[in-house]
């Protein structure tokens, strides 16, 4: 049976990397004593996968986990018997039953929606966002395993928009690429953004950023994992 | 505290997670409902500390006392040291992110003598006076307990107080004397004078220590009525009835020993003559594989890890061994756990046993023969042939190995150019073995990693009295052995002969040395067991600023008359035993494993454990 679970990554834990991450995961499946498969071979791994990591900082109510199991179980009693034995701030939110002939969540999702709160630059920034936006081309340096390379990231936002403003922050919503295609850390955006209104400083040291799902396309739409569920 | 500034301090360095507590385990208390809060201090960074079983074992017992929350703290990396000087943010404890400064107690484990600077810094990083006698009423007091605790005596103007020996029933015991103070009301010293009444407790202010006109120490003697002029170390006299925690904190990130450890036994009879544990820590007293058989179980249920260790100083010495790696292999290898024997020794073990272990993971091979000729080997009394050495790395290859590491010391009493040859004549024929087992097949994968540290004569051992080689003897041994060590395949790795000069000297110091580590903190000593934190030249500094020559306590021999700095701790081994070792060590005679027969070695007076 496999199983998509959706899943939070709350403030208080918003600094571990994915890879401790997976680990605690791992960690909680056992003590759940959820009834994971195993990969055949001379090192059997947990057949559990993710969908496009989180970058160290961020909070997230919409990741997604993709378990294979060895015997039969029912969602509720998957995200009961997890929740139970997770650390705060880690919460599972809802399971499904998957075909297990599809594809990995990390080659079918393709975009994330975030929502970005930093400090107001004050009027204008409208103005600068719609000009921001009007570029065909912004480029910046992603680096890599294989060094530096320039990306234009103009592609990678579907969507940008100022969804309000209170106490002094400007709170943006923000649909970009994730996925193993292409993928485009909100961070890295904001750090352009603020570069082309003109703002010195490091931008991450203020902007608070918060994942609130991720899509693919299925069907002619855009849906969450969750929608791959089965009846 | 401004939670706050820590959020924003957190996003600027490297690792934050060290520093964010909320693990799995953790325990949580309300601080205002407890009487006192413990601030579990080790000094150095999260993911070495984190390591640590004493740790473990302490933290949760003390939490299991309503009256107690224990909480932990460790040594900040540089760069979070910098972002929290800057903004004033004072070092805290992980559970709820308070001040340590506000504590009741902090508590040093002290497990290495170069972690010393990084309890200054920790001190002085938690707003709290350094020495003793800097501190009042509305300060913690700063206690300590681990190996290095046992000659604490360069550390002797920091501690209030020092525990000796296993600290499961002590620390209770302290603590229930500090509830009784607490409640009563009285002076700092008041509390001092009740806790020096409790077995294993040493205040050094009560102590005097006078020194000869050539330096070394004259007396050391109580200086206050009613103070024990000798410190016996504690003992937990059976360990299936002694605290063991039925779970551990499950770190997020990967921390140095990253399983469930079970200790299945604590001391070690082999009786190596370099080695300050194999003393310190006897007599032997092992746990039941029935009492050994439920830990894991509840160990393993309770924090999901995937790997369980079997720690030890020496766990093929475990008398039912066998029997314990089946039963577990029985009940965990099903739900994919696997094992490690840190200290295997792969000789006494049978085959299809190991075959069975290895399906699981199969890590490098460590073996340390520490000396590179019989001569020498039987001078340390490491029980060990060439032929037992090569059995083993021979089966080790037959089974699929192909990386051995051979651990090696230098600059041992008694040592001679043979010996150091001996090292390379043995790597030789560890690469030959590898040939004989594949029928001279080449492979490229074939790695051999000869490790050589240099010898630091520690307090309790027979070769306390010896002196070290100079720095730059060390440092011609290593030359000669980088030239004979490039063989093919074989790689050649050492420590650095400095470092384990300052080891000896901070080993077997005095009191004298508190004013060198204070200057060398001030010169920006920390992390000095980190090569890229090492000041040497700082530290040639201190001591010559302080006019103290580090030479007369690394580099000098005592003689059995000299009263020692750590003269009047008794860790149940007696001197004169000590001092006998130490002269058929010269003569190159051996003492076999005590399980044979007992050698006299005193631990008896303290009972407990195997030697009953």
């Amino acid at each position: 049976m496999r199983m998509v679970v959706k899943y939070a990554k709350q403030d208080r834990v918003k600094y571990i990397s994915h890879l401790d991450l997976m680990r605690t995961l791992h960690r909680a499946l056992r003590r759940a004593e959820i009834p994971v498969a195993f990969s055949q071979g001379y090192n059997p791994q947990p057949r559990v996968a993710f969908a496009p990591p989180l970058p160290v900082g961020m909070t997230s109510q919409g990741e997604y986990m993709d378990v294979m199991l060895a015997s039969d179980m029912g969602p509720e009693d998957f995200c009961l018997r997890m929740n139970s034995v997770l650390p705060q701030g880690i919460a599972m939110l809802k399971a499904v039953v998957i075909d297990e002939s599809l594809p990995s969540l990390m080659s079918m999702v393709e975009r994330a929606l975030y929502s970005i709160s930093l400090k107001d630059p004050g009027q204008g920034f409208e103005d600068a966002l719609k000009d921001f936006l009007a570029q065909t081309d912004i480029t910046i340096i992603k680096s890599g395993k294989r060094g530096e390379r320039l990306v234009n990231i103009r592609p990678m936002i579907y969507h940008l928009e100022i969804v309000g403003r209170e106490e002094g922050r400007v709170i943006m919503e923000a649909m970009l690429s994730a996925g193993s295609k292409e993928s485009l850390n909100p961070e890295q955006m904001i750090r352009s953004l603020l570069e082309f209104v003109g703002i010195e400083g490091d931008p991450c040291c203020f902007a608070d950023i918060h994942r609130l799902d991720m899509f693919l396309y299925r069907g002619n739409a855009w849906v969450t994992p969750l929608e791959l569920g089965r009846g | 505290m401004d939670k706050s500034v820590l959020e924003e301090i957190l996003r600027q360095v490297s690792k934050p997670v060290r520093y964010m507590g909320n693990e799995y385990n953790m325990v949580e208390k309300d601080p205002s409902k407890v009487l006192i809060r413990f601030a579990f201090a080790f000094p150095d960074v999260y993911e070495v500390g984190m390591s640590h079983l004493g740790m473990k074992i302490l933290y949760h017992l003390m939490n299991e006392r309503e009256d107690t929350y224990c909480e932990r703290v460790f040594a900040p990396w540089t760069d979070m040291e910098q972002k929290m000087r800057e903004k004033g943010l004072p070092l805290f404890a992980l559970e709820t992110r308070d001040p340590i400064a506000q504590f009741d107690f902090v508590g040093f484990t002290l497990q290495y003598e170069m972690c010393y600077t990084n309890v200054i810094n920790m001190l002085d990083l938690a707003g709290i006076p350094l020495r003793w006698w800097e501190r009042g009423k509305n300060h913690p007091f700063i206690i300590a307990g681990g190996p290095c605790a046992y000659n604490v005596e360069p550390l002797a103007d920091f501690f209030d107080l020092v525990v000796m020996g296993d600290g499961e029933e002590v620390i209770n015991e302290l603590l229930d004397a500090y509830r009784q103070w607490k409640i009563q009301g009285g002076t700092r010293e008041d509390f001092l004078v009740a806790a020096a009444q409790i077995p294993g407790v040493y205040v050094p202010r009560f102590y005097d220590v006078e020194y000869n006109d050539d330096g070394t120490v004259r007396s050391i003697k109580p200086n206050r009525e009613g103070i024990p002029s000798v410190i016996q170390k504690r003992v937990v006299k059976d360990l299936d009835k002694a605290y063991y925690p039925e779970t551990m904190i499950v770190p997020y990130m990967d921390i140095v020993h990253d399983r469930v450890m079970l200790e299945v036994f604590r001391g070690c009879t082999r009786g190596c003559r370099f080695c300050q544990a194999g003393i310190i820590y006897r007599p032997v007293r092992e746990r039941s594989v029935s009492r050994l058989m439920d830990l894991a179980s509840k160990l393993i249920s309770n924090t999901g890890y995937e790997e369980l260790s079997l720690s030890s100083l020496s766990t093929s010495d475990y008398s039912d061994l066998e029997n314990l790696v089946k039963q577990l292999m029985e009940r965990f290898g099903p739900r994919k756990v696997s094992f490690s024997l840190p200290s295997l020794r792969i000789d006494s073990f049978s085959r299809e046993l190991i075959e069975e272990m290895i399906k699981v993971r199969k890590a490098g091979l460590t073996f340390a023969p520490e000396a590179g000729t019989q001569r020498l080997r039987d001078v340390i009394n490491k029980g060990v042939t060439e032929e037992d050495l090569l059995n083993s790395v021979r089966q080790a290859f037959e089974l699929g190995w192909d990386t051995v590491k051979l651990y090696f010391m230098i600059g041992l009493p008694t040592e001679t150019q043979e010996d150091l040859e001996g090292i390379a004549d043995l790597a030789r024929k560890v690469k030959q073995c590898y040939f004989d087992v594949t029928g001279g097949q080449r492979s490229r994968r074939l790695r051999i990693t000869v490790s050589a540290a240099s010898f630091v004569p520690k307090p309790f051992t027979p070769f306390q009295w010896v002196a070290q080689d100079p720095v730059e003897r060390l440092n011609q041994k290593l030359d000669f052995l980088k030239d004979k060590l490039r063989i093919k395949s074989v790689e050649f790795d050492w420590h650095d002969p400095r470092l384990s000069f300052l080891e000896a000297v901070f080993a077997r110091g005095d009191r004298r040395l508190g004013k060198v580590l204070l200057k060398a903190w001030e010169m920006g000593c920390k992390f000095d067991g980190w090569a890229e934190h090492f000041k040497y030249d700082a530290w040639l500094k201190a001591f010559d600023d302080t006019g103290t020559d580090p030479k007369f306590y690394a580099n000098r021999a005592r003689s059995r008359e000299e009263v020692l700095p750590w003269s009047h701790i008794d860790v149940g081994v007696t001197p004169s035993f000590l001092w006998r070792e130490y002269q058929k060590a010269l003569k190159g005679e051996l003492t076999p494993d005590c399980r044979e027969r007992c050698w006299g070695c005193g631990i008896t007076r303290l009972g407990g454990g195997l030697c009953q």
